[in-house]
């Protein structure tokens, strides 16, 4: 919480520094840079719910502008898509084509260990049970990271188990279930 | 007597001419009409700007041509047409001097004709015969306006000729007075061996001449030892580096005169590392400069830079540069370093950029 705390105080000053608002030209600079707006960037999603999006549309948003001067800095659209392709390389994004993106709210790895988890606190193991059901079914709920995510994201985790050996997915008229072990 | 040819009515006496001045007289001369034969001695030669006059009257000036008593030959010099001097057989001094002119040919005869042919030649070369007195205008042909329109161009033209005449003389003797000068610092250069008086040294490369060899590189050595004097002196006030324009500008400010051009600054500036001083040329986005070799950029910024901006405060070049006391160009140059080193970041806006202390590289 701390950590969170710090990370959120850290956040607020760099939106309050103007350099912040352009991409420096020093290697280990914009390095750092990056990555601190690839973490607002996905806090931003996460607390907004923002499930998908396009670069058009995210540029208008107000954490990429600044009016401590008078007049409005904003990053531009090859600034912004240089933040969202480190995300898509940290898993926060996936790409869709060249201007649009689904965003993932939590990483697969992550929901793949959180699927597992609630799988054997709710005495799944061995059990079989379709995709729409872990997300929306009744033993599920909103305090699950994997709660209302779409099916695509809920699949790429499942497949996760399966390769380290926790699930077996069977698909069948384009319809998957999962089967855990 | 038979009256010579050279009798002429109208330059019956002395002083005739309005400008005609008496430049000489030569006691003993002997006048020959070659026309005549005719050879008369013992007279006086009076050499004016538009005549010769011979005469056995003691005193020219009251010459009258009615005074039988009188010898008096006159020869216009608009009449001569050429002039010879004749030396003896076996000597080199003049014997006489001939003058052949629209009426026949005359000779002069006399000591020492040196004197008298340097006149003569002068007086014809002069030909200050050719200026003629201005006729006045009497005041009853024009008057009122005409007549102060008339005055006052006449003032302007007078004015005009004066300043003309003033500068061609000035400019001639402004060349003679450094032709005069150049004279005496070649021959310093040739007669006094170099090293032997570096207080020669010291003033004639000051007027921008020097004793140096000719060759080239011997030159831009002296120059580069000029050159390195003047940065050391700047470096401290500038922070260590200076633009090549600045050395250019200080540099033929002090001179004054003989002016080095740009061109000669740098490559004297090209020779400090191989006479060891403590500075080099570099460049830096197409900009020259001279920087030094003990220049630390860290401590630079510490002291510059670093002073005047924060997280929190931005300035921009111009700001900088006028707090720092330094050029724009060089103040630039010293962002441009410390952003590279990741000191400082750029905040790039419509309003312009300003550089502020790198804080996201401190996260």
């Amino acid at each position: 919480m701390q950590d969170a705390q710090d990370k959120l105080e850290l956040h607020s000053k760099l939106l309050k520094y103007p350099p912040f608002y352009t991409l420096q030209d020093h290697k280990e600079t914009r390095k750092k840079q990056i990555t601190q707006w690839s973490e607002i960037v996905h806090l931003y999603f996460q607390s907004h719910k923002i499930l998908e999006s396009s670069i058009s549309e995210i540029l208008n948003f107000p954490i990429f502008q600044d009016s401590s001067s008078g007049i409005i800095k904003k990053l531009d659209s090859s600034e912004i898509k240089e933040i969202l392709n480190q995300m898509a390389q940290l898993g926060s994004i996936e790409w869709k084509n060249d201007q649009n993106f689904t965003v993932n709210l939590v990483s697969p790895f992550e929901l793949a260990d959180a699927i597992y988890a609630w799988a054997k606190e709710k005495k799944l193991i061995g059990y079989t049970e379709t995709l729409r059901g872990i997300t929306e079914g009744s033993q599920t709920d909103e305090s699950k990271k994997f709660y209302n995510l779409p099916q695509e994201q809920i699949l790429k985790a499942c497949l996760i188990l399966e390769e380290t050996g926790r699930c077996q997915v069977y698909e069948f008229d384009g319809l998957y279930s999962i089967k855990f072990i | 007597m038979e009256q010579s040819l050279f009798f002429l009515s109208a330059e019956m006496t002395a002083m005739k001419a309005f400008n005609e001045k008496t430049q000489s007289i030569y006691q003993n001369m002997q006048f020959l009409d070659k026309k005549l034969k005719m050879k008369v001695p013992k007279l006086s030669l009076a050499i004016t700007t538009h005549r010769l006059i011979f005469t056995n009257h003691t005193n020219i000036d009251q010459l009258n041509v009615n005074d039988v008593k009188f010898v008096y030959f006159v020869i216009p010099l608009q009449h001569v047409k050429s002039i010879q001097s004749k030396t003896g057989f076996l000597s080199s001094k003049i014997d006489h001097i001939n003058l052949e002119t629209n009426l026949g040919e005359v000779a002069i005869f006399g000591d020492n004709l040196e004197g008298p042919l340097l006149l003569i030649k002068g007086s014809i070369e002069k030909k200050e015969w050719l200026q003629k007195q201005e006729q006045q205008q009497t005041s009853s042909v024009y008057c009122g306006m005409k007549s102060e329109i008339m005055k006052k161009e006449k003032q302007t033209q007078q004015t005009i000729d004066t300043v003309q005449s003033t500068f061609k003389g000035g400019f001639e003797e402004l060349f003679k007075n450094a032709t005069e000068l150049k004279e005496v610092s070649q021959y310093i250069k040739q007669n006094i061996k170099k090293g032997e008086n570096n207080e020669i040294d010291e003033i004639l490369s000051k007027i921008g001449q020097s004793r140096l060899d000719k060759s080239e590189d011997l030159f831009y050595e002296k120059l580069a030892e000029q050159v390195y004097k003047l940065c050391a002196e700047l470096f401290p006030k500038m922070g260590g580096i200076i633009s090549l324009l600045d050395v250019y500008y200080y540099f033929n400010k002090r001179r004054n005169s003989s002016l080095v051009s740009p061109e000669e600054i740098l490559k004297a500036g090209l020779q400090f590392q191989k006479l060891n001083y403590q500075a080099k040329v570099e460049r830096y986005d197409g900009i020259s400069v001279i920087e030094s070799t003990q220049y630390n950029s860290d401590k630079d910024y510490e002291n510059t830079l670093g002073k005047h901006i924060s997280y929190e405060i931005g300035l921009t070049a111009e700001q900088l540069a006028k707090k720092l006391g330094i050029s724009v160009m060089i103040c630039k140059i010293k962002l441009k370093n410390a952003i590279n080193q990741g000191k400082v970041c750029v905040d790039n806006r419509i309003e312009g950029t300003r550089y502020f202390k790198n804080l996201i590289i401190n996260i």
